[in-house]
């Protein structure tokens, strides 16, 4: 049977799990995320917008790709098939900003081939499955919490810092980027 | 079954997922923005103090990016390219730094050293990469990974995991020794291995070759196949085996000198007899190094090896039982997992047998400079083995100077010598013709030995004479070719040791546990060999023999 010393473990792993996952807020740029790094190849110095997921119309209408730049009247966003997409400040467009590459999906990926692995353990399924579920299940969402930040268009001053342009509000995107299609 | 195997390939897939990932940082990029003062004035155009602010709001910039410590900086201009500097520093109204210009598209344009006026650019954008290391991912991974661990620890170092195995023996010419112990590697069905042993101490003629076959230790073996392999030996030579391969050789030289640094060692691997050469541990750190030198005065013309006789303490032994005392309970559901799994997945979390390593041979160079030789990782605790490295080309009648590099108390050598290898020899084979159990025919013991389909089960006490064809070789080198697997079993008192945490850290901090491990190894190490031959299970004929 799987002994209690190993519910007891995987719980204290749960417990540690918890502890860890600090969901992230801070919109300013300067704050410190990790250990500094004293060199990296200069080109590998990002000199693009990072990717965002901007929501709006209610939540029906979904831009992802590349900030480019944030003006005072919209969010420019050069979506995963090449066009621009002006999303004006005033739709009330939630913005999601991929701060780093998080490895998420990787978590989810193991947490979901663990969790059928369960199948394998007869009787011990009642208890290893929900233990999967319980450490595996926060650890990946705490994961991608962690690389990700969540604000409103509304805070363009700090937004313009994700931009591949934050100076951006000195060039004329007029006639270069769509305006949002309407939403379904 | 298939929803078995169906589990134990994903959680194979995701330990191999989370080892590849978990390794990894990401990287961030911490920054911040600053303004120069062109841009502020163009804001701030029609103010009739302008000019003034300017100079200050300058000075203010030039201050900002001097206490920036950030090592690279980026300049955005109007047109929406940017400059990436790096080793930027400011000189007046200037930013210097060698760098890459990316026009709007992000296409480099320009490589070079760059000076560029403060009030030409639009946005300065300082940089500094981050490692943004997860506790996430190692979390995971050791709840994955559990249960795989013992597999990891046992599975690529032959012989490192303890098991009598089939211990088998043989006669010397005058009474029946232990001489050989078979694919002690192959620890579960999923890693049956052949393994083959050099019986050094059977006779040249060896009329009637009969090898005695025992399970000792708490144990189910496994035996598809048990061969005999011999090859004429050449006049006043022996036969090695090196690998799969075998070589032919002259009549073996002894060492001249053999030190470890603080004392001599000379006499413990001049010859092969009962004096070994075996240092303690350190009771610090069970991954402590010690070196051996050897030299050997008359070295022949030709193609030299050097011959190591040698056995393992039992300090893999004590480490191995550590980790399935550590496994506990669930040892039959990682068992299970390796059965079913992919041993070449599972091989890569191996850790903390491996930096125990066996013995790695050097040889002097001319120049004072140690040149590598090979090593040697196939032992075990058991029986003796006698293997051949053969060795780089050398100056014939120059003194040659071998270095043996292994860990504290991890060995116990025999003997070291020197050969003259005369050429590959192919050996032939005898199978099987007899084999008796209490003293009497066993043919159906027979069959499955000879048979490649079926396997020769033992458990703890058994024994089998296993007996072969009259090879009509008067003077014959011989070797014996077992090929098989077995299951340790989890023995009561180690189940109250259970501890999965201490699994996590030999996986994750196998150095550290190397060190952790020390002390109670060294308070037990000197009675250790004792208690190890003393608790082997006794056989129902005949006495059991042992290396010591």
């Amino acid at each position: 049977m799987l002994g209690s010393r190993t519910i007891v473990t995987l719980g204290a792993t749960l417990a540690l799990a918890g502890c860890v996952a600090a969901p992230r807020s801070a919109l300013d740029r300067s704050t410190v995320l990790g250990s500094r790094i004293e060199r990296v190849e200069l080109t590998d110095i990002p000199v693009n917008g990072q990717p965002v997921v901007v929501t709006y119309g209610g939540g029906r209408c979904i831009v992802e790709g590349e900030l480019i730049a944030v003006t005072r009247t919209t969010l420019v966003v050069l979506d995963n098939e090449g066009a621009l997409w002006q999303i004006p400040i005033t739709s009330g467009a939630k913005v999601e900003i991929e701060l780093y590459s998080s490895r998420s999906s990787s978590l989810y990926t193991a947490t979901t081939a663990g969790s059928v692995s369960t199948l394998s353990h007869g009787y011990w399924l009642l208890a290893s499955f929900p233990v999967w579920l319980a450490v595996g299940l926060p650890l990946a969402s705490s994961e991608s919490s962690a690389s990700h930040l969540h604000t409103q268009s509304a805070n363009t001053p700090q937004l313009a810092a994700y931009a591949r342009f934050p100076q951006g509000s000195t060039m004329d995107w007029t006639g270069q980027a769509r305006p949002p299609a309407p939403c379904q | 079954m298939v929803t078995r195997c169906l589990g134990i390939c994903l959680l194979l897939g995701l330990a191999s997922l989370l080892g590849q990932t978990g390794c990894k940082t990401s990287t961030a990029y911490r920054g911040e923005l600053i303004q120069p003062p062109a841009q502020r004035a163009t804001q701030a155009a029609g103010d009739a103090n302008r000019p003034n602010e300017d100079a200050e709001a300058l000075e203010a910039v030039r201050e900002r990016l001097r206490k920036n410590n950030d090592p690279y900086l980026k300049c955005h201009f109007q047109d929406g390219s940017v400059i990436v500097l790096q080793d930027w520093h400011v000189v007046d109204n200037t930013v210097s730094g060698k760098g890459l210009k990316y026009n709007s598209q992000r296409v480099v344009v320009e490589q070079s050293e760059f000076h560029i006026p403060i009030g030409s650019v639009a946005l300065f954008e300082t940089n500094r990469p981050e490692a943004i290391k997860s506790a996430r991912l190692p979390i995971m991974a050791t709840v994955a990974t559990t249960s795989v661990a013992l597999s990891t620890l046992c599975i690529s170092t032959p012989k490192a995991c303890f098991g009598s195995c089939p211990t088998i023996y043989a006669t010397d010419g005058k009474r029946e020794v232990l001489q050989a112990e078979g694919f002690s590697s192959s620890v579960a069905k999923a890693l049956e291995a052949t393994d083959v042993d050099a019986l050094f101490e059977v006779p040249a003629s060896w009329d009637t070759p009969e090898l005695r076959v025992t399970n000792e230790a708490p144990e189910t073996h496994a035996i598809r196949s048990l061969s005999l392999l011999f090859a004429p030996r050449p006049r006043q030579g022996r036969v090695y085996r090196e690998g799969e391969r075998y070589y032919a050789a002259s009549a073996l030289i002894e060492p001249s000198r053999c030190s470890n640094g603080s004392a001599d060692c000379l006499l413990a691997v001049q010859r092969a007899d009962a004096e070994e050469y075996k240092s303690d541990t350190d009771g610090q750190d069970l991954a402590s190094r010690e070196q051996l030198v050897v030299e050997f005065n008359d070295v022949p013309v030709g193609e030299l090896g050097l011959v190591l006789t040698a056995r393992n303490s039992l300090l893999g032994t004590y480490l191995s039982y550590q980790v399935l005392a550590y496994m506990g309970e669930d040892w039959g559901n990682y068992l299970a997992f390796i059965e079913r799994g992919d041993p070449a997945t599972v091989r890569t979390l191996r850790r903390i047998i491996e930096q125990l390593g066996g013995v790695e041979v050097e040889i002097a160079q001319g120049n004072g400079v140690w040149a590598k030789a090979g090593a040697h990782l196939e032992m075990g605790p058991l029986a003796r083995e006698t293997v051949l490295l053969k060795l780089p080309q050398t100056k014939a009648g120059v003194a040659l100077r071998v270095r043996l590099t292994m860990t504290r108390g991890h060995m116990r050598l025999d003997r070291v010598g020197l050969v003259r290898t005369l050429g590959e020899v192919t050996p032939s084979r005898l199978v099987p013709v007899e084999v008796l159990r209490h003293q009497e025919r066993d043919p159906d013991a027979l069959s499955r030995l000879l048979d490649p389909g079926q396997y020769l089960v033992t458990y703890p006490g058994d024994e089998y004479v296993v007996k072969y064809p009259n090879p009509r070789c008067d003077n014959c080198e011989w070797f014996v070719e077992s090929r098989g697997y077995y299951y340790t079993w989890m023995r009561r008192a180690w189940l109250r040791e259970q501890d999965l945490r201490q699994v996590g850290k030999l996986l994750v901090v196998p150095a550290q546990m190397l060190k952790a491990l020390a002390p109670s190894y060294r308070a037990i190490e000197s009675e250790l060999e004792r208690i190890f031959w003393q608790s082997r299970v006794k056989v129902s004929h005949g006495t059991n023999g042992s290396a010591q």
